[in-house]
């Protein structure tokens, strides 16, 4: 037993199935900082990253399958199928959560330091914590920092960005990486498989998404914009393009661009601010910025 | 039905902690704008300046910036990039702006957000106000689109307003005293990070600057001064004063930041008919010295008067006085410059005077003071050159372990004083000597 898990104590963390708060406010619930696609329905992390909401997709219920005390989010959850990851943190320290909708599967920690969870092809957890890769909670011995990290669809490769906003790239097997793309700065890349070939997006500083050549590090750009998101079954790419005065966003909308570079806005609401797109059964959903509520965009 | 889970806990903090810096503005929007400074010039000057604070600490694991240039970042892309990195604190800097006439600090938080947000931000406020000592227009919570969307506790603060121009132009404090103005802001942030994340605060360069524009300078008669822009005056102006008969005073009162030793500096525009023997007295914790300045010569430079011990806190000050100028002749108020100089920062005044020698005045072209405090009597000290040659041995005065070293008959250099106990040297402080 190592000293931090001396010095740990118990806790309690309950898990309503039902709640009345969620009953009452339904869908039409506003302050929503971020959303995901969670089995049927939408997960969404509220304001100030204090708590998880489930939306269903018919939008006829919502509930908080989980709750804890004196915790707050310092994650944003990723998502496979039915499965769900999130990092918590509780009097300083973290544990990564693993749920379904319903009941909790695993916690694993605690950490000092957690990192956002990522999802395989095959449903495997990934995260990073303590400056280390971990599996299925079960730490890789392969030493990475980034907070962030994408993975391919079979578990061999892991991107990430470093400190100098440089796109790397992991090979789980042989525990190297390399830097892939520079150039921009580059965030939260991930992988997306196109015509079955393997792309990294990238949302950069600049305000341009780029599609990265895992192979080769070969650039893109395919769109100026935000908050990009792999649309999987129309194979495009979900993007806000916002502008603002420095404190608060002034318009927001929601296009669409091919990996070829082909662009459409599909949303036309001057008096809502659509940012965060992301797309469910079919779908498009965005977060209107000033007021946090959901929305849903109109296909055409 | 509730299903209850045990889940085990740290109760401890994590040693290491990261924060993510992001600079208002840019490219494209100014800002706000003052006559000589933007707000996006501001906000990008002092973020850099707080990443060199904070890059000195060893708790601090890293330090990132949603923009390092003058360009535009959408507020997206900035919560989008701070969130991919984790930080374990977001500061959004800013400056403000209204009609020219309103000057203060305000520091707010997401109106629902995190516990730990609104601590950090009544953590990090205090010291913003502090280190321009302009009105604390106070704590505040906003919706602000980068407060509201981050993950980590996050504040934005708005330091000061950049177009206020009735009593002094801030833009113009910013242009001209880049570094300093900036500076003073930017450890402010930095010494609010430490206390927030309970890192001890002990970046490198700290300093104080009191200008005559500053609230914290005072004159005993202010109608009986008058204002001038002569030459190059630290900031838009000083003020002077003709000698009369009447002793007249006017003082620089810093917040010192913490206990320690600070160069003490004065600016002045000299002048042919400027007094030739000003008298500053420097109030430092162990009571007050004296100094006379020909303010005929010189000038329009830092003048470095000496090191002295302060304590944090508005404790400490120098003052000028007309106390034994010529009647007739032009004395001149402008700026002081208070410069720590000590390392490994001990925030109390006990463990200040433990183990400690001070000497004064230092740089010295003429007597040397010699103080020991926190130790055993010792009959005398060393003085040994840079080469470690012995140079005198100087014995106690009158008082215990307090020394009077003349280093008349010595070349410029640096010295060395020791004090020795038992056959082990136990304190020892470096001494400039200029002739």
């Amino acid at each position: 037993m190592n000293l931090l898990a001396a010095l740990s104590i118990p806790f309690l963390l309950s898990i309503p199935v039902a709640d009345s708060y969620a009953m009452e406010n339904r869908c039409n619930v506003n302050g929503l900082a971020d959303i995901t696609p969670f089995a049927d329905g939408i997960m969404a992390v509220t304001w100030g990253y204090e708590s998880v909401l489930y939306f269903e997709s018919d939008n006829s219920a919502m509930y908080i399958p989980w709750i804890w005390d004196e915790s707050r989010c310092c994650s944003s959850p990723s998502s496979f199928g039915d499965s769900a990851a999130i990092c918590i943190n509780t009097d300083g320290v973290d544990n990564i959560l693993f749920f379904s909708p319903d009941s909790i599967i695993a916690v694993y920690g605690p950490y000092e330091r957690g990192g956002r969870p990522a999802f395989d092809g095959l449903g495997n957890l990934w995260f990073t914590a303590d400056g280390y890769l971990f599996r299925n909670g079960i730490s890789t011995g392969t030493e990475l920092d980034s907070y962030t990290v994408s993975v391919d669809q079979s578990g061999s490769w892991i991107v990430f960005c470093d400190e100098s906003d440089r796109v790397c790239i992991l090979n789980t097997a042989e525990r190297e990486s390399t830097v892939l793309a520079s150039g921009y700065r580059f965030y939260n890349p991930v992988f997306v498989i196109y015509d079955e070939t393997l792309v990294i997006i990238s949302p950069t500083l600049e305000g341009e998404i780029i599609a990265i050549a895992p192979s080769t590090g070969v650039c893109k750009s395919l769109a100026s914009g935000s908050q990009p998101f792999w649309w999987k079954e129309a194979e495009s790419i979900l993007y806000s393009v916002t502008s603002d005065n420095g404190h608060t966003i002034t318009s927001g909308e929601i296009w669409i661009v091919s990996l070829e570079g082909v662009n459409r806005q599909i949303s036309f609401t001057s008096e809502i601010h659509e940012t965060h797109p992301i797309a469910v059964l079919g779908t498009v959903y965005a977060i209107d910025a000033d007021t946090g509520s959901l929305v849903a965009v109109p296909s055409e | 039905m509730r299903i209850l889970i045990p889940l085990l806990l740290y109760t401890q903090m994590a040693s290491a902690w990261s924060v993510c810096l992001d600079p208002g503005h840019g490219g494209s929007d100014n800002g706000a704008v003052g006559i000589y400074y933007t707000e996006k010039e501001a906000n990008l000057d002092v973020a850099y300046i707080i990443r060199s604070y904070l890059e000195q600490l060893p708790e601090c694991e890293s330090v990132a910036m949603t923009r390092l240039t003058d360009e535009y970042v959408s507020l997206a892309d900035r919560v989008a990039y701070a969130n991919a990195g984790g930080y374990d604190r977001f500061i959004s800097i800013h400056h403000n702006a209204f009609n020219g006439s309103v000057q203060g600090t305000e520091t707010y938080c997401y109106t629902d957000g995190s516990p730990e947000s609104f601590t950090f931000r009544n953590t990090v406020h205090p010291y913003i106000v502090d280190a321009f000592g302009y009105y604390d227009r106070g704590v505040k919570t906003a919706g602000f689109y980068v407060i509201k969307y981050t993950e980590m506790p996050s504040i934005l603060c708005e330091a000061s307003f950049l177009d206020y121009t009735a009593q002094w132009d801030e833009s113009w404090r910013f242009f001209i005293h880049r570094l300093d103005h900036d500076g003073i802001e930017g450890w402010a942030y930095c010494a609010g990070v430490c206390e927030s994340l309970l890192s001890p605060v002990t970046p490198s360069y700290l300093c104080r600057i009191v200008d005559n524009s500053y609230p914290l300078f005072s004159m005993e008669n202010p109608e009986h001064w008058s204002s001038g822009d002569w030459g190059t005056p630290f900031g838009p102006d000083y003020v002077w004063m003709t000698v009369s008969g009447d002793t007249e005073t006017a003082e620089w009162k810093p917040h010192i930041p913490v206990t320690g030793y600070y160069d003490v500096y004065l600016w002045w525009v000299s002048g042919s008919n400027r007094a030739t023997e000003v008298k500053y007295s420097v109030h430092h914790h162990y009571g007050e010295e004296e100094f006379y300045v020909d303010q005929s010569t010189g000038g329009e430079e830092w003048y470095m008067l000496g090191t002295f011990p302060f304590i944090s806190g508005s404790y400490g000050w120098v003052e000028i006085s007309t106390e034994g100028s010529v009647p007739g002749q032009i004395m001149v108020a402008d700026a002081v410059r208070f410069e720590n100089t000590t390392s490994g920062i001990e925030d109390d005044a006990s463990s200040f005077m433990e183990h400690s020698m001070l000497v004064s005045p230092n740089p010295a072209a003429a007597p040397v003071r010699i103080e020991l405090y926190g130790i055993p009597m010792v009959p005398e000290i060393f003085i040994y050159d840079i080469d470690g040659r012995l140079v005198q041995r100087v014995l106690s005065q009158q008082q215990p372990n307090v020394f009077l070293w003349n280093p008349e008959g010595c070349e410029n250099g640096i010295y060395f004083a020791v004090a020795v106990s038992d056959g082990s040297s136990i304190v020892s402080e470096r001494i400039i000597y200029l002739k």
